[in-house]
């Protein structure tokens, strides 16, 4: 393609709309989850979504005689590009393990937020106990407290759940499928995964340190924090899950990228 | 209605035929099946979809390097360009085309069979 022609497809984009009731950004929309659904990478889904998009530009373009709507252009284009389901059976047979190496990133990053919701939950807990406490609240309701934050971040995490179940409701899942995607980039790399490590754990720290801040006495805190706690058994099931989860992860994406750092300094030595 | 080359052929080209491309420079997927449909007269039919896995296993093969270009419209693409491995591999491609175009013509032309070589 000569440089005339890159010039004039990078031309400004007429059907592109911020709109969301746009039928074309609608229909758009529904096509991005329908490849989504199928488990292809977000990274080709957009791969694939600019591809329509250049091709409607062309046939609206192209067709202005036949007054094609974007909507119908899509249509055009979308079965020029293949159904979904025989694409992703090409894109299983070019790369067998994306689908797997996929999954496990997601059952990590999944894991890891499984973590760290009961932590924050009870993070949440042990404040509400400190600030009754310093209002002056009565040893009936701190405990009262401690449940109600408690139960409120679990109720809120389970509430993002529900939202992602019953549908895009306010473009959430877009949104959410944008964070997992973050969190998935962060994660494939062994830096990102200890990042995210230190996170959990700073979490946890935050957790303990509120937790003692709650304790009425310098007696309670003491023992609470003490190392009497880790000698007993459920002391060393916290310890181990604190260490051994994270660890895992790590070694698991450390694994799944070293054959890829070995193509790429392959590459470079070139 | 323009001659339309079998399923099987159009496969098996489709990897010298994005290299080849992609060694006049840089592009994208929907120019590169453009440039497909320029260069060939229309003569070799691609489902669409079918050029993206090409694409990636290229890639991940260490044969085309890619990245993600914002466009004067603010409209991302993924732009793939031609590694040195990939220029190696599209020597030794050409090579084994040649072959089989050389050994076709020269049947087809009625000629002689090739002098051995010595």
């Amino acid at each position: 393609m000569s440089e005339s022609d890159l010039n004039r497809s990078a031309d400004a984009d007429p059907t592109r709309s911020a709109d969301d009731h746009d039928p074309y950004e609608k229909a758009l929309a529904a096509w991005r989850r329908d490849a989504r659904a199928r488990e292809l990478p977000r990274e080709t889904v957009e791969e694939l979504e600019a591809h329509l998009r250049e091709s409607v530009d062309a046939l609206v373009r192209d067709g202005a005689a036949a007054r094609l709507t974007p909507v119908e252009a899509l249509g055009v284009a979308r079965a020029r590009l293949g159904e979904l389901d025989g694409l992703r059976e090409e894109f299983v047979a070019a790369d067998r393990g994306a689908v797997w190496r996929g999954r496990l990133q997601w059952m990590v990053t999944g894991g890891l937020a499984f973590a760290a919701v009961p932590i924050l939950a009870s993070t949440a807990g042990w404040l509400a106990v400190l600030v009754g406490r310093t209002l002056g609240a009565g040893d009936t309701v701190l405990p009262m407290l401690y449940v109600l934050a408690d139960v409120n971040v679990l109720a809120l995490a389970l509430l993002v759940v529900v939202a992602v179940v019953r549908g895009n409701a306010g473009g959430v899942v877009d949104r959410l499928d944008r964070a997992a995607a973050l969190a998935r980039r962060l994660l494939s790399s062994p830096g990102g995964v200890v990042l995210a490590c230190a996170g959990l754990v700073a979490v946890v720290l935050v957790q303990r340190l509120t937790y003692l801040l709650a304790l009425p006495t310098l007696t309670a805190r003491l023992d609470a924090g003490g190392v009497g706690r880790l000698l007993t058994t459920r002391g060393w099931i916290d310890f181990v899950q604190l260490v051994a989860v994270p660890l895992v992860a790590v070694a698991l994406l450390v694994a799944l990228r070293r054959k890829d750092d070995r193509e790429r300094r392959a590459l470079v030595a070139e | 209605m323009p001659r339309m080359t079998s399923k099987e052929l159009v496969a098996a080209s489709a990897r010298p035929l994005v290299l080849s491309i992609l060694a006049r420079g840089e592009s994208w997927g929907y120019a590169i099946l453009r440039d497909v449909e320029a260069h060939s007269g229309g003569k070799l039919a691609w489902s669409e979809g079918m050029l993206y896995p090409v694409l990636h296993r290229l890639e991940r093969e260490g044969l085309l390097l890619a990245r993600w270009r914002t466009g004067d419209s603010g409209r991302r693409r993924k732009v793939y360009r031609l590694s040195a491995k990939g220029r190696r591999a599209l020597d030794s491609e050409r090579a084994a085309w040649l072959d089989v175009h050389d050994t076709l013509a020269r049947l087809w032309d009625g000629g002689d069979p090739c002098p051995s070589p010595t």
